[in-house]
C-alpha cells in the first residue's frame, strides 16, 4: 500500500506542477461548461419566446387581432410578409376580413414546412377557434339555457413522462460523465504510460524491486483521482449555471428515494470514469510517445462518447437489454434511469460488473504492456 | 558477483549477443568496450532485468535475472546515457521517490540522501526541478539514485557521454570510491576513463565477447586499451 500510494502521490505532484494538464483538468470544465450552458440558455430561451408572425386586417378586425397578440406569438410589421415567410424571417402570416356584419370574420393563414412554422399555424388556428366559440357562446347565451350546448366535450391536456423515456437532464448528465471524465484522464493517462517511456524514466521504474501490479495501481489513482476531479468541477459549475440560469429542461425533478439515487449515481459514475480511466492508459501504453498517444486517444474519446449519445438518439434503444453489457451505453441508460427516479438494480448491478470486470482486465493488459518490450522498443 | 552463461539475444533475425559468457568478481569494475550495435546496451538491459535472454542465463549475486527479478533489482543500481529523470520532480524528490520504491523510508532514508547530496555535490541544486538543470547536474542525480540503495553490482551504460571534464573527473572519482566490495560493470568509448577506473576489459563485438583481459596498473593506459580494443576488433572483422 505504501508503495501504491508513494506512486500515486508522486504523479499527482508532477500533474500539479503541469500547466498543460492542470489546464485541461481545472480552468477548462469551470470556465467552458457556463459559457456552453449560457449558450444553450439563450438558444433555447429564444426559441420559445419568438414566433415572429404578421397579423393584418383592416379597421373593425382588432378583437382578431388582440386575441392572436400573446406569447409566444410576436406580432412584427412587414411590407412584403409572403416574401419575407419565404425567406425564413417570419413563421406565419394571418389575414382577417370582415364578412359583411359585426364579428364576422375569415382568417387565413400562411405557413411553410418548417416545424416552428407549422407551429405557428397551429397556435394561430387553435386561438382563431377559440375567439370563434366565444362569439358564438356570446351571441347564444341569450337563447340556450344550458351553455355545455356549445361545447360538448371538455378537452384537458395533461403530459405523463414515459418510464423509460431519457430525460434532458439524464442525457446531459451522461454526457457530461462521459465527456469530462474523459477529457480529465487524457493527458494524465498518457504522461503516465507513453510520457514514461519518452522520457525514458520507465526503465529506471521497472528495475526497482517494486512490483508492477503496485506501480500500476498507483498510476491508475493519480489519473482516476485527476479524472474526478475533472468531472466533479464540470459538474459543480454546470449545475451552479443551470440553477443561476433557471434552466427548466435541466432541473432534475427531486425523487421521493432521493438519497438512494444519488448513490446509485454516484456509484455509477465511479465505476464509469475508472474504466474511462483504465480505456486511455491501455491506449497510452501502446504509444512509444506522448504525441502517438494522441493519435490512439482520438478514436477512442469518440468511442466513449458515441455509445453516450445513443439512448437520446434512440430513445427505444433502452428497451434492448442486452445493451446493458455494453461499456458507456449501459452508463448512459442507468444514469437516465436514475435522473427519472428510477432504480432497477439488475440494470446498475450488470454496469458495476462489467466495468469493474474490465478495468481490471485492462488494467492488468497495461501492466503487461508497460513491461513488454515488443511494445516497448518496437521490435 | 555477476555470472554470465551463453547468453544469447536476437531481435527478429539480428543477432544482439550470441553465447556471451563471462564472470566479474567483486571488487572488480569491468570496461565494456565496443563498436556502436556491438550489444553492450543489450547486455546492460538483460543484466537490468528490463530483457530476458533467448538462451542461456545471467545471475547477479547468486539471484538469476529471469528467474527473479525481484532479487536482481533490490542488489542492482544502473545509469544509462541519458539520466531519465522526472522533469517536474527535483533531485531531493526523485531521490525520495525511488528510496520509497527500494523499500527504504524514515531517518535511514533521509540520512542516505544527505550523505549523496554531501557527497556529489548536490545541495546547492537539490530544491530545483529536474528539468531546469544542466546535463552534469542531472548525471549527478542519475547516479546518486543508482547507488541510493547501496547495490552490490553497478551497470553504468556510457555515463559520461556528453559531460564536460569536471563533470566527467568527479564521476570517475565518486566511482572509485564506491566500487571497494561491489562490482561494477563500465560500458564506455573513452579508453582514458578504462585505464582510470578498470581492471578488467572486455570487449564485445557483433554481439560476441572477443575480448576478456586483466587490466594491471601498471601495464596499460589509455593508449595501450586502445590497441587491446583495436586488435581484437580488426580480428573479427577480419
Amino acid at each position: 500500500m505504501r508503495v501504491i500510494l508513494g506512486v500515486m502521490k508522486k504523479e499527482l505532484l508532477e500533474t500539479i506542477r503541469d500547466r498543460r494538464t492542470l489546464a485541461i483538468s481545472v480552468f477548462i470544465p469551470i470556465m467552458l461548461m457556463p459559457i456552453m450552458m449560457t449558450a444553450f440558455i439563450y438558444f433555447t430561451q429564444d426559441k420559445e419566446s419568438d414566433i415572429k408572425v404578421v397579423v393584418s386586417g383592416p379597421p373593425g378586425t382588432e378583437a382578431v387581432i388582440k386575441a392572436l397578440d400573446v406569447h409566444p406569438l410576436k406580432l412584427v410589421k412587414s411590407n412584403d410578409p409572403i416574401a419575407n415567410l419565404r425567406g425564413g424571417k417570419l413563421e406565419a402570416v394571418a389575414r382577417v376580413i370582415p364578412q359583411g356584419r359585426k364579428d364576422r370574420f375569415k382568417v387565413t393563414i400562411f405557413h411553410t414546412a418548417d416545424a416552428t412554422s407549422l407551429q405557428a399555424s397551429e397556435i394561430i388556428s387553435a386561438r382563431v377557434d377559440k375567439l370563434g366559440r366565444q362569439i358564438a357562446s356570446s351571441e347564444l347565451s341569450s337563447t340556450v339555457k344550458d351553455a355545455s350546448v356549445l361545447e360538448p366535450i371538455d378537452l384537458n391536456l395533461t403530459r405523463v413522462d414515459m418510464d423509460r423515456q431519457s430525460s434532458l437532464a439524464g442525457v446531459f448528465l451522461s454526457l457530461i460523465v462521459l465527456i469530462w471524465a474523459t477529457v480529465g484522464a487524457m493527458y494524465p493517462a498518457a504522461d503516465v504510460t507513453a510520457g514514461e517511456k519518452e522520457r525514458q524514466t520507465l526503465e529506471s521504474l521497472l528495475m526497482t524491486p517494486a512490483r508492477d501490479l503496485q506501480v500500476i495501481l498507483g498510476k491508475f489513482a493519480s489519473v482516476y483521482v485527476v479524472s474526478l476531479l475533472t468531472l466533479g468541477l464540470a459538474i459543480m459549475s454546470t449545475y451552479a449555471t443551470v440553477i443561476i440560469g433557471d434552466v427548466k429542461a435541466l432541473i432534475i425533478h427531486v425523487p421521493d428515494n432521493v438519497i438512494s439515487v444519488a448513490l446509485f449515481s454516484i456509484l455509477a459514475i465511479l465505476v464509469t470514469t475508472a474504466l474511462i480511466t483504465v480505456t486511455e492508459m491501455l491506449a497510452s501504453a501502446f504509444a512509444k510517445s506522448f504525441r502517438e498517444s494522441q493519435s490512439y486517444l482520438t478514436p477512442i474519446f469518440m468511442l466513449i462518447i458515441v455509445p453516450g449519445i445513443l439512448p437520446a438518439v434512440v430513445p427505444k434503444i433502452s428497451f434492448n437489454q442486452a445493451l446493458y453489457y455494453i461499456p458507456f451505453i449501459s452508463h448512459a441508460l442507468v444514469i437516465n434511469e436514475l435522473s427519472a427516479g428510477l432504480i432497477n438494480i439488475r440494470n446498475i448491478g450488470l454496469l458495476i460488473i462489467t466495468s469493474i470486470g474490465l478495468t481490471a482486465l485492462f488494467l492488468w493488459i497495461t501492466m503487461k504492456l508497460l513491461r513488454d518490450e515488443g511494445v516497448y522498443r518496437r521490435i | 558477483m555477476i555470472h554470465i552463461e551463453q547468453v544469447t539475444k536476437s531481435f527478429k533475425d539480428v543477432s544482439a549477443l550470441s553465447n556471451v559468457s563471462f564472470d566479474v568478481p567483486r571488487d572488480q569494475v569491468a570496461a565494456i568496450v565496443g563498436p556502436n550495435g556491438a550489444g553492450k546496451t543489450t547486455l546492460f538491459r538483460l543484466l537490468s532485468t528490463l530483457s530476458t535472454p533467448d538462451s542461456g542465463y545471467a545471475v547477479m549475486c547468486d539471484h538469476n535475472t529471469s528467474i527473479a527479478p525481484q532479487k536482481v533489482r533490490a542488489i542492482t543500481g544502473a545509469v544509462f546515457t541519458e539520466p531519465a529523470l522526472y522533469d517536474r520532480l527535483t533531485p531531493k524528490e526523485t531521490l525520495n521517490y525511488f528510496g520509497m520504491l527500494y523499500g527504504l523510508g524514515g531517518p535511514s532514508l533521509r540520512k542516505r540522501i544527505d550523505e549523496l547530496i554531501e557527497q556529489l555535490e548536490l545541495g546547492e541544486f537539490c530544491s530545483r526541478l529536474n528539468g531546469v538543470l544542466s546535463r552534469g547536474m542531472k548525471q549527478r542525480v542519475a547516479i546518486a539514485r543508482a547507488v541510493l540503495h547501496e547495490p552490490s553490482v553497478l551497470l553504468l551504460d556510457e555515463p559520461t557521454t556528453g559531460l564536460d571534464f569536471h563533470s566527467a573527473d568527479n564521476m570517475l572519482r565518486f566511482l572509485s570510491e564506491y566500487r571497494h566490495g561491489r562490482c561494477i560493470l563500465f560500458a564506455t568509448h573513452n579508453f582514458q576513463e578504462v585505464s582510470l577506473l578498470c581492471n578488467r576489459l572486455l570487449v564485445l563485438g557483433k554481439g560476441r565477447l572477443i575480448l576478456d583481459r586483466e587490466l594491471s596498473e601498471d601495464s596499460v593506459g589509455a593508449e595501450g586499451v586502445r590497441s587491446m580494443v583495436l586488435e581484437a576488433i580488426r580480428g573479427i572483422d577480419s
